[in-house]
């Protein structure tokens, strides 16, 4: 090695050392997100991020003695004979140990108890026909009872029968210690840090990304003996094969027009249509697909029309993807006939155009069609998906244009017929048409409406705007609401909120001063007097001012580990409308484990429930 | 004579290149120090400074103050359980209200599984909001549906700003839209 070669070696390596060294402070590191939101760049849960690792419950293993059961509570005094060694010891006989009784026994016929009944004279007057001696024999209207003696009740009280009262610090105040095994139970929270490096978030649940279908192949395989016949028309299928095969030379070949199935089959791989003008003739036979979606049409020189000259023919995806059975991203898709069912039906981009004379289009859980392009449907039978949140018999969406001049929808309670998405132009030419906004968008604007026959109002409910919008003329610079549409206007739609329920609460508490105190030694009862907690202004007041009937609920939060516990007289109450107020009161309970001194101890919650 | 002075230019161009790369390391760091967005939003212990830039007056609003026990305090407080997100506004519409009888001032937040979306600036008696603007931010972590979510009202004193200590939850239903 030269002289040269060698220092240039020295060079690029001690430049590639500078790089290395410089380069390590970046924030960059490995983009690793683990499952509960670590990275690199948060390598540790803080308490800004907000997680909260699950924490099983553990359950009190106390057991409740006799101890539990009573109150030792010293009344011995010392005196004389006790100034050397106290002897004295506790005990139910000395007075020291009280136990709270509290039988709930109610005599029965098995206890044995019965009253005594206390003896009752006879009112019997001897008259003339006791002249030779008195002939009455005591009946029900003279009075008499004999004496009857009282039986004693045999019930003997217990702790197991319940006839002492629990006075167990661990049960009352929740008093767990070291010993007692007691671990409260936690509920996990996500991890709330957003690393823009890493793009990660947290975990709130997203709608299903959809994957673009694979464009890479001119004909996806399917099952290989699939077969189908092609040719001219449907009176002369000249040639058979694949349906690879079929659609390969229905691109290239402009003579085909017509592909018929001859057998049900499945495909686990896209099938791609890339241009040609034909027809699909589903000829009463399944297309199963488990590939999302099942027919993918992306060329704007495809014209694709579906039908079913046979009984049953269908084209279903088994997948939960919302693309469903076709999928038209680019060129023309006509359904004359057939069922296509999936998650979604049939999925319609920008540069897609649809048109609906019949058929069956049905989605488990999707739209039954999604127009993001060109969508007319003049026949058909719709039914949406069950997901409140993607359904919608039509879902349209922005920059869409829709057109609806008949059809059948079944919807999915309380699922709209239509669906729009965002900005949105209808035509709507008749029939009864619902429109819900898709996940609530606010505003809905530029549903043009054109060419019905008559002058209808709103209230009829054949246009069924959402809750709480309404329409007003595009051209009314002050959006006045409007209830009956006129022909060839447009009409924007505008968010009132005035069809929402607006509540009215009035919250009102006190000063919520709370003092402990351990209380003043008595030198005659050897006791603490007073010791505890002391309140002032400890209530909190809710009214219900408006006309929606609500519950309130009342929680208490320590800001530390004060070691006690708050109780209310009550945690829960419903304030109907024009009711009283509900006042909740609130105690505390246990000794501080700290000394405090004019500290904000805690929160008040009060949650309002409709 | 000529090679010393190549050298003497390569030497001069290494350096720069260095100082460069020096230069573009300590931006990223001071980037990364100061610029860089920070964690989820905390609830403000006072009234922040800044009155709430969507707030409006309550037409028809008495403003007849509600009698407040000594030390404590006395709301009243309106608003709908219906509140729409605008991902592409980064907006939240809502109808929220601190009438004018009420003793204190408010910050409302608008939040989802423990993470605050939306938080307020002060909102004075007499004032109302039907828009928020998102936190910074915000935006990315959601995505279109439907959520549940709550309104977390916070008291605040109108003298000294201090944090009341009772506050209101609202479970509300939260509709996020593209």
């Amino acid at each position: 090695m030269t002289h040269r070669k060698k220092k240039r070696l020295i060079r690029v390596g001690g430049l590639t050392l500078c790089l290395s060294i410089l380069l390590s402070c970046l924030p960059i590191g490995a983009f690793a997100i683990t499952a509960d939101g670590l990275c690199d760049h948060h390598p540790e849960h803080t308490e800004e991020c907000g997680y909260v690792a699950v924490t099983e419950g553990q359950p009190c293993t106390h057991e409740h003695t006799d101890d539990c059961y009573s109150i030792i509570q010293c009344v011995h005094k010392h005196n004389e004979d006790c100034k050397e060694t106290c002897t004295h010891v506790c005990s139910e006989e000395s007075d020291c140990i009280t136990v709270k009784h509290n039988c709930h026994h109610s005599h029965d016929e098995n206890c044995g108890y019965s009253e005594g009944v206390p003896a009752s004279a006879c009112t019997h007057e001897c008259g003339e026909e006791c002249a030779e001696g008195c002939i009455h024999e005591h009946d029900d209207t003279c009075g008499y009872a004999e004496e009857v003696d009282a039986t004693p009740c045999n019930h003997v009280c217990s702790i197991e029968g319940g006839c002492y009262e629990l006075v167990c610090s661990h049960a009352i105040a929740g008093q767990h210690d070291d010993t007692c095994g007691y671990v409260e139970g936690k509920a996990g929270q996500p991890c709330g840090y957003v690393c823009e490096e890493c793009a990660a978030s947290p975990e709130i649940p997203a709608e299903e990304e959809q994957p673009e279908p694979d464009e890479g192949n001119l004909v996806a395989d399917t099952e290989s003996d699939a077969e189908v016949k092609w040719g001219a028309s449907i009176d002369k299928l000249t040639e058979s094969g694949t349906l690879k095969a079929a659609l390969a030379a229905a691109k290239d070949n402009s003579e085909i027009k017509y592909i018929q199935l001859q057998k049900s089959f499945a495909t686990s791989s896209i099938i791609n249509i890339l241009g040609g003008e034909f027809t699909i003739d589903l000829g009463g036979c399944t297309l199963t697909g488990s590939s999302n979606p099942v027919i993918y049409i992306n060329s704007s020189d495809a014209v694709v029309t579906f039908a079913d000259s046979g009984t049953g023919g269908k084209i279903v995806n088994t997948t939960d993807a919302a693309f469903g059975a076709v999928k038209v991203q680019k060129g023309k898709a006509i359904f004359t006939g057939g069922s296509y069912e999936g998650s979604g039906a049939v999925y319609i981009e920008k540069d897609g155009t649809v048109e609906i004379t019949g058929g069956i289009f049905t989605a488990t859980n999707n739209r039954a069609v999604r127009n993001g392009g060109i969508l007319n449907i003049c026949g058909g039978t719709f039914t949406a998906g069950s997901n409140p949140y993607l359904s919608g018999v039509v879902c349209t969406s922005s920059g869409s244009i829709t057109t609806i001049t008949g059809g059948t929808y079944q919807e999915h309670p309380p699922i709209a017929d239509v669906a729009v998405e965002y900005l949105t132009n209808i035509q709507y030419y008749g029939g009864t048409l619902y429109l819900q906004n898709y996940n609530g968008a606010t505003p809905l604007t530029d549903l043009t409406i054109s060419n019905f026959v008559n002058t209808f109002a709103v209230t009829d409910n054949l246009i069924q705007l959402p809750t709480g919008y309404e329409f007003y003329l595009n051209d009314d610079a002050e959006q006045n609401s409007v209830t009956e549409l006129e022909k060839d206007k447009t009409y924007g739609i505008k968010y009132t909120g005035s069809e929402s329920e607006i509540a009215s609460v009035s919250i009102t508490w006190g000063a919520m001063n709370f003092t402990y105190s351990d209380g003043t030694w008595n030198t005659e009862t050897y006791t603490y007097d007073g010791a505890g907690w002391t309140a002032e202004g400890n209530t909190v007041t809710v009214e219900n001012t408006g006309n929606v009937d609500i519950t309130a609920s009342v929680a208490y939060q320590n800001r530390s580990d004060f070691a006690f516990i708050a109780t209310w007289d009550k945690e829960t109450a419903p304030v109907p409308a024009n009711s009283d107020p509900v006042t909740f009161t609130l105690d505390l309970i246990g000794k501080p484990k700290n000394e405090l001194s004019d500290e904000i101890i805690g929160d008040v919650t009060v949650r309002i429930d409709q | 004579m000529n090679n010393q002075t190549e050298k003497k230019n390569k030497t001069k161009w290494l350096i720069l290149l260095l100082l460069l790369i020096t230069v573009i390391a300590v931006g990223v760091t001071v980037w990364a120090l100061f610029f860089r967005s920070s964690g989820p939003a905390l609830t403000p212990d006072y009234a922040p400074v800044e009155t709430e830039g969507n707030a409006e007056t309550i037409p028809d609003d008495s403003g007849d103050k509600l009698e407040s026990p000594n030390g404590g305090g006395s709301v009243s407080i309106s608003y709908s359980t219906d509140v729409s997100i605008d991902l592409s506004e980064k907006t939240a519409s809502l109808y929220f209200a601190n009438p004018g009888k009420s003793n204190q001032d408010m910050v409302v937040q608008v939040v989802i599984q423990d993470t605050i979306l939306v938080q307020s600036g002060t909102l004075q008696p007499g004032k109302q909001v039907t828009t928020l603007n998102l936190l910074d931010g915000a935006e990315k972590q959601l995505s279109p549906g439907g959520y549940d979510g709550k309104l977390v009202i916070l008291f605040y004193d109108e003298t000294t700003g201090e944090k009341a200590v009772v506050n209101t939850e609202i479970p509300v239903t939260i509709t996020v839209n593209q």
